[in-house]
Formats: structure tokens, sequence, C-alpha cells
């Protein structure tokens, strides 16, 4: 899960692992990098998919961005969490896919109400999972690439916003204007849409 | 963390101004409690979605890490390969592809006649049984065809490729 991940994360040894395991690739050792991959596919597959909101389109990326990640490995900078060099990749990629294509044509229609399951005391977690998936690939339709991008790395990812600022290439300032207005255009569709589950003056930023 | 504690920092938890240590720890305790999610949520609807979907678990499949390392092992053959030779497999491939059109414009515009195999003397061995050999170490397959154009010219063209991407 996101939040065991980012733990999982900050653990210096796996870094180390990391970091060990990159080195070994450079050296040419693939089974190294396969590990690599084993290691963080299932973060950088999520990752993309919420920004593009299309599992398809996110495995291709994926499996782009660590092809790429292979390609490069001269050029990481140890200084860096193998994680976060990643996920740059990662988003860069899915960032140009959303630069290329009309994202409002694979939004996906879905009821809210599945949200109001995850929240209640006896909601089927599975239907919870996939229902809110769906509701945010079409609240997110609005989104800039970049709005979309820094919300799901900061908010949904649960990234420190310094890490966000590094994978974006951008100021933490720059970052925490992106996430503001990612939240105020969810919010005015989720009110527009969803208006039992947005009642006015509870949510400000 | 205590749900009091949370309680506490919500706000500042939302409006992104707690140190990551402490973020995480706000974090890990919403994930696990029912109650302080709800609290979450009652300031900031969009909670709901953003909590939910840090409580995913992305995909993951051994699939995947072949599918990446066999891309991986074909970026290191196509790299070892001498740029003379990319250039020439290159330009063999275009051949192919003119070839190929070319023929293709000529049955379009020409109502085709049926013909077999048989009555295409030559048709037989446009087709070689592909050679394993080395290259720079790696081994590879070499496919080698001869077709030959509508004007009865014979060309051959060679394709290297990984094995393990043979289907």
């Amino acid at each position: 899960m996101g939040v065991l991940r980012m733990l999982a994360r900050t653990d210096v040894s796996s870094e180390q692992d990391d970091r060990s395991l990159a080195a070994a690739a450079v050296a040419g050792d693939e089974t190294a990098f396969a590990d690599l991959v084993r290691r963080h596919q299932g973060g950088v597959r999520r990752c993309a998919g919420r920004i593009l909101g299309d599992d398809e389109e996110a495995r291709d990326v994926a499996q782009l961005a660590f092809i790429r990640a292979w390609e490069n490995l001269a050029k990481y900078d140890t200084g860096w969490a193998f994680s976060t060099w990643l996920y740059r990749i990662a988003t860069n990629l899915a960032i140009d896919v959303l630069r290329s294509r009309d994202s409002r044509n694979r939004t996906h229609v879905a009821h809210l109400h599945a949200v109001g399951d995850f929240i209640g005391p006896s909601a089927p977690r599975e239907l919870a999972e996939g229902e809110v998936k769906r509701i945010f690939g079409e609240l997110t339709a609005e989104l800039t690439p970049a709005q979309r991008s820094a919300f799901v790395l900061r908010e949904v990812e649960g990234l420190a916003t310094s890490e966000v600022a590094t994978i974006l290439s951008c100021s933490e300032a720059t970052v925490r204007n992106h996430v503001f207005q990612a939240r105020a255009v969810l919010r005015r569709s989720l009110v527009a849409r969803y208006p039992e589950y947005a009642p006015a003056g509870r949510a400000r930023r | 963390m205590t749900c009091d504690g949370v309680i506490a920092r919500l706000a500042a938890f939302l409006a992104l101004e707690l140190d990551p240590a402490t973020e995480r720890d706000v974090r890990l305790h919403l994930a696990g409690c029912r109650t302080c999610r709800a609290s979450a949520v009652a300031l900031d609807p969009l909670q709901a979605v953003a909590l939910a979907l840090a409580g995913t678990p992305g995909p993951s499949d051994d699939t995947f890490i072949s599918e990446v390392m066999a891309g991986v092992h074909q970026r290191r053959v196509e790299r070892r390969l001498p740029a003379s030779r990319r250039w020439w497999l290159a330009a063999a491939a275009a051949v192919l592809v003119v070839v190929g059109g070319g023929t293709l414009a000529v049955r379009l515009r020409v109502p085709a006649t049926p013909t077999s195999v048989a009555e295409r003397p030559g048709a037989e061995a446009a087709a070689v049984e592909p050679a394993f050999v080395q290259v720079e170490g790696e081994g590879v397959r070499l496919y080698q065809v001869h077709p030959t154009t509508p004007e009865g010219r014979s060309l051959r063209v060679a394709f290297v490729v990984d094995p393990r991407l043979e289907l």
C-alpha cells in the first residue's frame, strides 16, 4: 500500500540495497537490475496509472521507464534515492503521454457512492477501490499534466514536497501551487458532479 | 501516533505544512483508522479519494519483469551491433519495405492470377532457415530472405533477432 511503500522508501537499508543493485547493474549484472524492477514495479506502475488514468498505458510507460533507467544507469546520481530517480523518469514519460492525447476522451464515468462506501463501516473494499479509481479518473480529467502529476505524487503517493519538486524539476513552492490548484479544480468538479459529498464551506484550499 | 495527535495535526496535514516524518506518522495512522480518516474527509472531501487511492497496492507480476528484461536485452544487442552494421540492417529493412510495397501495389493494380508455389520457380528458395550466430558475444538468430522483385531481380535481406523475443 502507498503509505507502507513510503515508509519502505525511507528505510536506509532499503535505499542502500537499491544503490548496491544499481551499481551491480551498471557493471552488467542483469539479475541485479531485474531485482530493482521487482522492488519498484508496483509503485511505478501505480503512480503512472494514477497520472494517466489508464492501466494499459501505465504498464507501457512503466516498462519504458525501466528500460530508460537501465540505459542511463551510468548517469544515475547516487545522491538521490533510486526510487526518486525512477519516479522522475516515469513521471516525465507519463506527462509526455498526457500531453500527446486528449485525456478527456479517456475518462471514466462512475458514481461517487463508492467513496461513501469507502468511508462507511461495511464497505466491500475491493469494490470501493475500483470505484474510487474510476472516480479519480473522471475528476482529474480537467487537470493539467503538471497539476495531475503533483497531486498524485504528493497527495496519493505521499511523497515529500521536496521529493516531488525533484521529480518534477521545479521548486517546492511550485509543487504546492500545483497541488492547491489541483485541489481547487477537483473540488469544483466534485461539487458540480456530486454535491452531496462536498457541502459548501467545508474545504478551503 | 494517537487519534488525538492525528486530529490535532489534520489541519496542518491538509495544508502540507507537516514535516515529512510527522506526515508519515499521520498517513500511517489514517491508513489504519477509519474514524480519523472520516475526520479528514469531513475537513476535505477530496481526502476520501486521495486516501482510498493511497491504500491501493500497485500491480506486480513476473511477466512485467520478463518483458522489461527482454527489452533491456534487445537494447543491449542493438548497442553492440557495430554502427555500420546497424546502418546496413536499416537499409535492408527499407529495401524490403519498398519491394514489399511495390509488389503490393502491382498486385492491387493487376488482377491476380492464382499461382501455386510450384508455378513460381525459386519461391521455395526465398526463405532460408535461420542461423544462430554470435554478434559481439551475444547469440542472435540471423534470418535471410531472398525476395524477387516483379522485374525479376533477386535481393538478399537479412534480419538479426534476439531469440528471446521470438514468438
